[in-house]
């Protein structure tokens, strides 16, 4: 059976794929603000130090996938949403990199499907991909109110994603797969903060999903997305590099069809 | 009533189960304008995308479309969003039994 480690494994998208993982048998390393394995603000730079070095001693013998699921939405304060869903996503994917190479394991970074659509603030994305400037990014985001902490949000998962594409051929050719999946509107604890934020719940609730059209169900379930995340990061999966799966119902797909 | 006047009707509805039942169920709605405001051309295929898709627009930003000419099968008009003024022009290339089957939308020049 396989050793894994994913973060923001406690709740939403995270709990849904630990959970199906450990059905499976696997050993699940959950490191996340309440209720991990290993618990850390991933969002406090030297949290995110203690919590690399204790991944590093409990997955001494390697690792056969590195899931980077622990994020928050636009609801939360801007720096918070830079450095969590960015920089400790990249970071720690980055030092589960030797681990993975250990086992010919692959890792999997959480985008989101909003990461590509109208209003993505490029200046964010560059300070995060280009500067890799924590601190610049956080001043950036962090006067951010109402529906402008959207430009963080999405910012911070474009540039993700983005990171995924840069780096995964390097990777690949050293024996470790890496990929993004960009979740669409999912019921989780993230979802739920939206839409009781008069800011963003009828963005949220009138985002069409086309699987959903004319069910009573508007949202995806958690464990539809970690289904997907179980076969990306399977064998099955072994030709997928660099690819960002938008599972999503087809959101992208009707509000963006010309263009991917 | 024409039926290029019916779809602004029906546009200025804000309803967009109102404004898809301008359309036949196998539509094909297409508009470049949104790309002069920096967003994504569109690509709508089929009556249950018109629905979800301004169902969107319509509960995001109250839209109006204003008339300005409908000849033969074309139609000037103005939509209008908080902010934004956009000179359009639709042109019906199929129509059947009063519904829209394919209708392209650019942005007007003129």
């Amino acid at each position: 059976m396989g050793f894994y480690a994913i973060t923001g494994g406690t709740t939403g998208i995270g709990a849904a794929t630990r959970k199906l993982l450990q059905e499976q048998g696997h050993t699940v390393i959950n490191i996340d603000i309440k209720g991990g394995d290993i618990t850390a603000d991933l969002a406090i730079k030297a949290e995110r130090q203690r919590a690399i070095a204790e991944l590093q001693q409990k997955a001494a013998e390697g690792l056969d996938c590195f899931i980077s699921c622990a994020g928050v939405g636009p609801t939360e304060p801007g720096d918070r949403i830079m450095s969590l869903n960015y920089f400790a996503a990249k970071e720690l994917t980055e030092a589960a990199f030797p681990l993975l190479a250990k086992k010919g394991g692959n890792a999997l970074v959480v985008s989101s499907n909003s990461a590509n659509m109208a209003g993505l603030n490029t200046e964010f994305v560059a300070i995060m991909c280009d500067e890799d400037d924590e601190a610049k990014a956080c001043q950036a985001a962090k006067g951010l109110e109402g529906l402008a902490k959207q430009q963080a949000y999405q910012g911070s998962k474009f540039a993700i994603a983005k990171w995924v594409r840069r780096i995964s051929g390097k990777w690949a050719a050293r024996g470790v797969r890496i990929n993004a999946i960009a979740p669409g509107a999912t019921m989780t604890p993230l979802l739920e903060k939206g839409l009781a934020d008069p800011n963003f719940t009828t963005g949220m609730r009138t985002y069409p999903i086309p699987t959903q059209y004319g069910k009573a169900d508007n949202f995806l379930k958690p464990e539809q997305i970690a289904q997907c995340m179980l076969f990306m990061i399977s064998p099955a999966a072994d030709c997928l590099n660099g690819t960002v799966l938008y599972a999503d119902g087809g959101t992208d797909a009707v509000l963006r069809t010309e263009r991917f | 009533m024409h039926i290029l006047e019916k779809y602004v009707n029906h546009f200025n509805s804000n309803d967009s189960k109102v404004f898809a039942s301008t359309f036949a169920d196998d539509c094909i709605f297409t508009d470049s304008a949104p790309t002069k405001a920096g967003m994504d051309p569109m690509y709508v295929a089929g009556k249950e995308c018109v629905d979800m898709i301004f169902n969107m627009y319509f509960s995001n930003m109250p839209m109006k479309a204003t008339l300005v000419a409908v000849k033969d099968n074309t139609l000037d008009y103005i939509i209008s969003y908080p902010g934004f003024d956009m000179p359009c022009r639709g042109t019906l290339l199929e129509e059947k039994d009063g519904k829209i089957v394919r209708y392209s939308v650019a942005f007007r020049e003129d």
